[in-house]
């Protein structure tokens, strides 16, 4: 991760390599979530992005970590369409990796992550190239602690 | 001049400059398009474009409410002009396409000593876009980033009769070329960038090369629109179908935003 003294958002950006386009609306959208939520900061963000059949980068959906909610903002480029759960528990994780292995992440890497949440709302995320690091960091600090153990 | 057939046209281009063959000639051009090759790929205008068309890609996504302006993420590639493509080139601009043939062409004469002026694509790129609108974005935003380099540059639409339809946008520079005593001269040269939709882009091959193969025949075949057993006439007229159905594609894709 950016070494850098600034938000974890904007640190985030710069390891994902994103145009002025893309950084600018996510600014834009973490103004709202951070309204929303009457002035907390977001611990982290993740883009949901994949690489499609001609190399292309597409962005999926952009989610914001507070401590009290998380948010997806799905279509980000072009829609205006924002979801806010709070989260307490996990009741499981399902992960998907292809030319992964943890922290080492290439160009040719690829992971998923699919989570339920213990009522029935689900969330996807999926990272390609670097972008596989922060997901796998994601799973391990924010997902893993709240899978619910059975009894 | 006298010459009428290309072999011919090469004798008359080597009496232009008595020092020096036409095999001489073709080493000085490929070591002067190679230096304005790497002046080109190593100057700001060109390094600029690289890095931002991710940026126009990202602007075009959102402005058309999530279409890719480009074909692919392939960073486009600078080509110099092959020596023989050169000679091909001055051939028709001197002869088969001069109306004032045997008197010099309205501009004058293609020779050793104005190719680099007169030929507009020494230098050229590629790039491919997905929709018919994508042209006009692209440009436009060349255009200003050209503007914002305090840079010219010119737009030509293509619709040629043989079916191909792309922009050239050109953007000009000041190289140094080797002269014929091999000291250096400076010379204006314009890089050229075609840009093309992905669908032209896929039957570009197709009508380019029957578009090379027979820009160097002595007569030019004008009947082939009436004559459907032309080697020239399928792929000629695909050229011009796809241009009408990727104008149908927007008016479909406007529709469906509209809607």
């Amino acid at each position: 991760m950016n070494e850098k003294n600034e938000s974890p958002v904007m640190a985030y950006l710069d390891d994902l390599v994103v145009s002025s386009v893309i950084r600018n609306r996510v600014l834009e959208i973490e103004e709202f979530y951070t309204a929303l939520l009457q002035g907390s900061v977001a611990e982290r963000i993740f883009v949901s992005e994949t690489v499609d059949s001609e190399g292309q980068r597409i962005f999926e959906s952009l989610w914001f970590f507070f401590a009290e909610a998380w948010c997806e903002a799905h279509n980000f480029q072009v829609e205006d369409k924002f979801d806010v759960v709070r989260i307490e528990r996990i009741s499981y994780a399902i992960t998907e990796r292809h030319e992964y292995k943890t922290g080492k992440a290439t160009t040719k890497s690829r992971l998923s992550l699919n989570f339920k949440l213990s009522n029935t709302n689900l969330g996807q995320l999926k990272a390609s190239g670097e972008n596989c690091n922060a997901l796998s960091l994601i799973l391990q600090e924010l997902i893993m602690p709240r899978v619910v153990t059975e009894t | 001049m006298v010459a009428q057939t290309f072999e011919q046209h090469c004798s008359w281009l080597e009496d232009q400059v008595p020092d020096e063959n036409l095999k001489a000639a073709g080493l000085r051009f490929d070591s002067g398009s190679s230096i304005a090759l790497l002046k080109i790929q190593e100057s700001e205008v060109w390094s600029l474009l690289l890095t931002t068309l991710t940026e126009w890609d990202d602007a075009y996504f959102r402005d058309t409410g999530g279409y890719k302006l480009f074909a692919s993420s392939d960073r486009p590639k600078l080509v110099r002009k092959p020596f023989d493509s050169l000679l091909d080139k001055a051939y028709r601009k001197n002869v088969l396409m001069n109306p004032n043939w045997p008197e010099p062409p309205e501009d004058g004469w293609v020779t050793q000593e104005t190719w680099y002026a007169k030929t507009n694509d020494i230098i050229r790129t590629t790039v491919v876009v997905k929709y018919m609108d994508g042209v006009d974005y692209f440009t436009t935003a060349a255009g200003q980033l050209c503007d914002s380099l305090g840079l010219g540059h010119t737009v030509d639409l293509e619709a040629r009769a043989e079916g191909y339809y792309a922009a050239h946008f050109y953007v000009p520079q000041i190289i140094d070329i080797p002269r014929t005593n091999w000291d250096t001269e400076s010379v204006p040269l314009r890089l050229e960038i075609q840009v093309t939709t992905q669908l032209q882009d896929a039957i570009r091959k197709l009508t380019h090369e029957g578009y090379v193969s027979r820009r160097s025949v002595e007569k030019p075949a004008e009947q082939w629109q009436w004559d459907y057993k032309d080697a020239n006439f399928a792929p000629n007229y695909l050229g011009h179908i796809l241009h009408y159905i990727e104008g149908m594609i927007m008016e479909i894709r406007d529709r469906g935003r509209v809607s």
